[in-house]
């Protein structure tokens, strides 16, 4: 089965307020840092979901992250930064990116969906960073009722002593993918590449008093870095262009044909294309350092 | 693998509703007019006011330059030319009043409130002072960080009342014991803290200490009241020492 490729859309700037609609009732999202309603000043971490007048949570420490996703605990001592997206087919459905931290070395990555039909949260994935996540942005397939599979595509980044720069995590039915795109402490090794993706040289606080995912100029961005360069870079797309253009050239010289390579091009377009068009219908939302909340 | 949300009543008012209660604290109708003022001020009119200040702000950098070339005696008939038209523009430009009004009390609001909502954050996760009964004793030479505690506990729903550190242990009708000083221990500047350590041991509410970090890390490190503070905290009881440690604040226990 062919599918159409995702439309590549301009991104002009990232929706910040937390507030939806469905079923004609206002929505609101929001991290707090305590969940329980009979130990209520006992720090839980979480995120709330404002359903008009009802407000409901959900705790990290209650998501089976820890023993099937062998997460650590202290990965996940905070959520720092959440991206929302609506089920633009479901508005009862979001999709929710979760950038977490330690406050120390590491933090976590998790994904979900949460249904205001129960009330409830499926967590799709949980993975270890080895940073603190200070931005998210990605996406993921709604639950479909046919396919009981998810697909999803997450860039995060964050700084910490375990490492700093943005990592790419992938996930599908038959396997994840974890991997630096950009690592800050082992750069230089090609510096006109590197400029592609930051105009000034990084540094750990980038990410740590960055605002989280931006757009500038068309372009995800996160601490002065640029994402999608950074992923292409990584993916080796502009050698593979490059190898792609120098075939086609050859092959129609000689047989007046088509390179029979791709070199997986399209994919790479494919994915920033899908986490853009998620991007632009999300609401982003991050935790403020100096504050803890409610 | 579905988890089902839970009921949430959040703990405590949210960092804007305690900022927006503390600055009408510190403020008072000044607050309100600040209020006023930020719901009818537009973006435009605060982008011409900050460029009109930055221009303004030009002006008066090359009028200082010029006055510095005449005083050598090395101004040209050209720069006294460009000096009228600076003139000419200095006169077209005014400040929009209402908005320097704004960013006046702007500023007077912002410093506190930034300091005040550091403070919160170093006892809200464990202490919320809401409805709360709490007598607060200031020591003496208070370090700035901690002289507005009363006020912050006050934005946070706490019902404060101030009294004179003599005084302390002298009234039992109060949830809370609050010390704002320099140190726990050395008795002649701190020599009511037993009475709050006391207060700790025998009582189920919170004792806090807001203390300037250096007594704690030096002089005050091996004496007997900081060794009790640190045993009550162990046996579990509600006592929490908050410092400034750094030029930032910090929990030291």
């Amino acid at each position: 089965m062919t599918t159409e490729p995702t439309p590549v859309i301009t991104l002009e700037k990232l929706c910040t307020n937390p507030n939806f609609i469905a079923n004609n009732l206002p929505i609101k999202f929001g991290i707090t840092d305590f969940v329980g309603e009979t130990e209520k000043y006992r720090p839980k971490r979480g995120f709330y979901v404002q359903k008009d007048q009802t407000i409901n949570a959900i705790a990290l420490e209650d998501l089976p992250i820890y023993h099937e996703f062998h997460l650590q605990p202290t990965s996940a001592n905070y959520i720092h930064c959440m991206q929302i997206h609506q089920n633009p087919k479901q508005p009862n459905q979001f999709n929710m990116l979760i950038g977490a931290m330690s406050w120390c070395c590491d933090g976590a990555i998790l994904g979900g969906t949460y249904s205001l039909d129960d009330d409830s949260f499926d967590v799709k994935f949980a993975t270890r960073v080895p940073f603190n996540t200070y931005a998210i942005v990605g996406e993921l397939t709604f639950p479909d009722p046919e396919h009981n599979s998810i697909l999803g595509h997450v860039f995060a980044s964050g700084s910490g002593c375990h490492g700093a720069g943005i990592q790419y995590f992938t996930t599908n039915p038959s396997y994840n993918k974890q991997e630096f795109i950009y690592d800050l402490h082992k750069l230089n090794s090609n510096l006109d590449k590197n400029q592609r993706i930051a105009k000034h040289k990084p540094s750990d606080q980038c990410f740590l008093y960055g605002p989280g995912v931006i757009v500038e100029n068309n372009t995800l961005m996160a601490g002065g870095l640029n994402i999608e360069e950074a992923f292409k870079i990584s993916q080796e797309y502009y050698e593979h262009r490059d190898l792609l253009e120098t075939e086609q050239l050859e092959t129609e010289q000689k047989q007046d044909q088509k390179s029979p390579h791709t070199y997986a091009l399209e994919d790479i377009e494919e994915t920033l294309a899908k986490i853009r068009l998620a991007a632009s219908q999300s609401s982003f939302i991050t935790r403020n350092l100096h504050e803890v909340y409610p | 693998m579905k988890v089902l949300a839970q009921p949430h009543t959040p703990a405590f008012q949210t960092p804007e509703q305690f900022l927006a209660s503390y600055a009408k604290i510190l403020l008072g109708k000044e607050y309100e007019t600040y209020q006023e003022l930020k719901s009818t001020i537009t973006p435009q009119e605060i982008n011409l006011y900050e460029s009109t200040k930055k221009k303004l702000n030009e002006l008066k950098s090359e009028i200082f330059q010029f006055t510095l070339k005449v005083t050598r005696g090395s101004a040209t008939p050209d720069d006294y030319i460009t000096q009228q038209e600076r003139d000419t523009t200095l006169k077209s430009l005014s400040l929009d009043e209402k908005v320097a009004a704004f960013f006046t009390l702007k500023d007077k609001i912002d410093g506190p409130c930034s300091n005040g909502s550091h403070v919160r954050k170093s006892y809200i996760t464990e202490y919320n002072p809401k409805d709360r009964k709490i007598i607060l004793y200031y020591g003496e030479n208070v370090p700035n960080t901690f002289k507005n505690v009363a006020n912050i506990l006050r934005a946070d729903g706490g019902i404060v009342k101030v009294w004179n550190y003599e005084d302390i242990g002298t009234d039992e009708h109060f949830d809370d014991r609050i010390y704002s000083g320099v140190e726990i221990c050395n008795r002649d500047q701190a020599p009511h803290t037993w009475k709050l350590l006391r207060h700790a041991k025998e009582h189920d509410g919170f004792t806090l200490f807001f203390l300037d970090s250096t007594p704690l890390v030096q002089h005050c490190r091996e004496d007997e009241e900081l060794k009790t503070a640190q045993e009550l905290k162990a046996k579990g009881k509600k006592i929490m020492i908050i410092t400034n440690q750094y030029g930032g604040l910090g929990r030291f226990l």
